[in-house]
């Protein structure tokens, strides 16, 4: 007979609420940041046809294969010329990015969240594992998935590099923000260009796991994502 | 699995989902509320009259953002020096205040605000009364300048680098906030030069409100500037009305608020009188607002020599705060902290790769400050003057950043 139909449940507590706050707030912050990080990308990514080799494209040396972005692409997001609107958004909310994000970090180390964060030994091959699952492969169908906590191997190793980018991002973005007065670590990174071509690929980055993420959250259904929202999820009671 | 499961409620699955979906209305109510206040703030920033095309929040936040660089860095670090084997040509980018060919033999260097400097040869009654001469409009060069797009592209409009770069944000510019250094502090300031159309003289409005909050916002206010027009000035106001010379103030910025008023004495110097200053020559790197950067050689003589050699004249006992650059029409101006000015690696610029500047670069001076991005980094300079009003500059007013600093 199944717990279901036994009809007993119980709400447990799964994201404490300082995390959940501080991913929210994270959600628009750095959605505002790309947007407008952009716009001043865009400033430096329209005369191709005299400066194809430089930084925003996907090549090596001379040999670029494509340059970022398209004409429809800046259209699409009204990119043209906003330069002045880029730079005093960015210059705003970056304060509010690296707070939470500095916040989140400490509020890890000092809950003793990080633990069911940080990638355990067994995290990789969890990882490979789900994916596998996730991809709907037969075998990997049949063995099921590997026994997790709070995050799967997977997830462990996707929201700590993500934490990780964010102080990449901070990092790079210093650089590139004072690299005469910060310039030991602008020439740390490998230069004012590398600094650049870092901290736009790390956006990049954050644009990959942006979409992988909400992809999960969509197939691992509603009670996984309101426990986001409201901090609970509704579990089953095992029949032990 | 989870050792340190924490149960809210347990029990009857009815009574069980009762409760989460009352927490659950309970939390989106929050987030919603939250997500609104998040949206006003939003709108917060966006609302409002702009202050140099730029939200009131956002240009608050870049002069708070400068405030904390100022604190943390103080513009005391040294930009790094590269080897000269890394060096490349500059690129061109922008020919505002740079229309028409200037006779490199007709430049002099307008110097307003030194001290003692009624006692020198160089001293002159009206520097604005210099007359830069011109050999015809310059080449366009849509090969050397960056466009924002390529020949045909209808994407981005091949114009000028005024409009290339800042574009436009609503078309026209919007009206600015009018501050106490607007143009009511001008009528009220003796000038009779201010009525007179055609002369630029501080017929602008400064870039960031609040900025000078004295009256008058002209340079020449402070350093005595002559109330009443000579004849020979009246002529010479005719001689500009009836040459095809162009007024001053035509950049998509418009006039300056800090130029000179006519009748301002100061010091006309010549390239002789800088280069009786010590040679320098250093590999630093470029950075434009854009995003792209160039390691380029520099030649010429640091602006603290320059300073030192001209001292300011003290206002109120102390040393003005800050220097005001202008091209020779008026049209390209720019307002630096006197720390700036002062940093040892702030230079003047007479030579670029080795090389005499070019037109298009600024011939036959031009600023360059490590310390701050290229829209900052005056080309062809006229005027140098020292103040302790915040000068008005000329991409501050279309949107940017006043300090610049990097």
């Amino acid at each position: 007979m199944n717990v279901e139909e036994s009809g007993q449940l119980k709400l447990v507590e799964k994201h404490p609420r300082a995390i959940r706050w501080m991913h929210w707030v994270n959600f628009p912050v750095l959605f505002i940041m790309i947007w407008s990080g952009l716009l001043i990308y865009w400033g430096d990514s329209i005369p191709p046809y005299q400066h194809p080799h430089e930084v925003y494209r996907v090549g090596i040396g001379s040999w670029t294969w494509f340059r970022l972005f398209p004409d429809w692409f800046w259209k699409l997001l009204n990119a043209p010329y906003q330069i002045t609107t880029g730079l005093g958004w960015h210059f705003l909310v970056m304060w509010i990015f690296g707070i939470n994000g500095i916040a989140y970090v400490a509020y890890l180390l000092i809950s003793g969240e990080w633990r069911v964060l940080w990638p355990q030994k067994s995290s990789v091959r969890d990882a490979v594992w789900v994916t596998l699952y996730d991809m709907h492969l037969p075998f990997a169908r049949r063995k099921g998935l590997p026994p997790q906590g709070k995050y799967n191997g997977a997830q462990r190793i996707a929201y700590s590099a993500v934490v990780l980018m964010g102080g990449a991002s901070l990092v790079t973005g210093l650089a590139i923000y004072k690299p005469t007065q910060a310039h030991w670590f602008t020439t740390l990174l490998g230069g004012y260009e590398m600094a650049r071509w870092e901290h736009f690929w790390l956006t990049m980055g954050f644009c990959g796991f942006f979409l992988v993420h909400v992809g999960q959250v969509a197939l691992a259904g509603w009670n996984n994502f309101r426990s986001m929202v409201s901090g609970y999820e509704v579990k089953k009671v095992a029949s032990d | 699995m989870d050792e340190h499961e924490k149960v809210i409620t347990s029990g009857d699955a009815e009574a069980v989902k009762r409760e989460s979906v009352r927490r659950t209305r309970r939390s989106f109510v929050v987030g919603g509320v939250a997500a609104a206040a998040g949206y006003g703030m939003w709108r917060m920033v966006e609302a409002g009259p702009l202050i140099g095309r730029q939200s009131r929040v956002l240009r608050r936040t870049f002069q708070a953002d400068a405030a904390i660089a100022r604190g943390v860095f103080g513009e005391r670090g040294l930009a790094p020096e590269y080897p000269l084997s890394k060096a490349k040509e500059l690129r061109l980018n922008g020919t505002v205040g740079m229309d028409q060919t200037l006779k490199l033999d007709s430049w002099r260097l307008q110097l307003v605000g030194s001290e003692g400097d009624a006692a020198s040869p160089r001293y002159v009654k009206d520097v604005t009364a210099w007359n830069y001469e011109y050999a015809g409009d310059m080449e366009a060069d849509s090969q050397a300048a960056d466009v924002k797009s390529a020949p045909g592209n209808t994407l981005g409009r091949s114009d000028d680098n005024a409009s290339s770069k800042t574009g436009a944000k609503a078309g026209a510019p919007k009206e600015q906030r009018s501050s106490p250094g607007g143009k009511a502090g001008q009528a009220d300031s003796g000038s009779t030069t201010k009525q007179e159309p055609g002369v630029g003289a501080g017929s602008g409005q400064p870039a960031e409100d609040g900025v000078s909050a004295g009256g008058n916002t002209s340079v020449a206010a402070q350093h005595g500037g002559v109330a009443k027009l000579t004849i020979e000035q009246r002529f010479l106001l005719m001689a500009r009305a009836q040459s095809k010379k162009k007024n001053q103030g035509d950049g998509e910025a418009g006039p300056s608020a800090s130029s000179l008023d006519m009748g301002t004495p100061g010091l006309l110097l010549t390239m002789d009188d800088l280069m009786k200053l010590p040679q320098v020559e250093h590999v630093f790197e470029f950075h434009c607002i854009e995003g792209w950067s160039v390691i380029t050689q520099w030649g010429g003589v640091r602006l603290r020599d320059l300073i030192e050699a001209y001292p300011p004249a003290k206002v109120n006992g102390r040393e003005p705060r800050y220097v005001y650059m202008e091209t020779p029409d008026g049209d390209y101006y720019g307002g630096y902290d006197m720390s700036a000015a002062r940093h040892p690696q702030s230079m003047l610029v007479t030579h670029m790769s080795g090389k005499p500047l070019t037109q298009e670069h600024g011939a036959p001076l031009r600023l360059f400050m490590p310390v701050k991005y290229g829209y900052k980094n005056l080309k062809r300079i006229g005027l140098i003057a020292y103040t302790d009003t915040k000068p008005d500059d000329y991409w501050t007013k279309l949107g940017y950043d006043w300090y610049a600093g990097l």
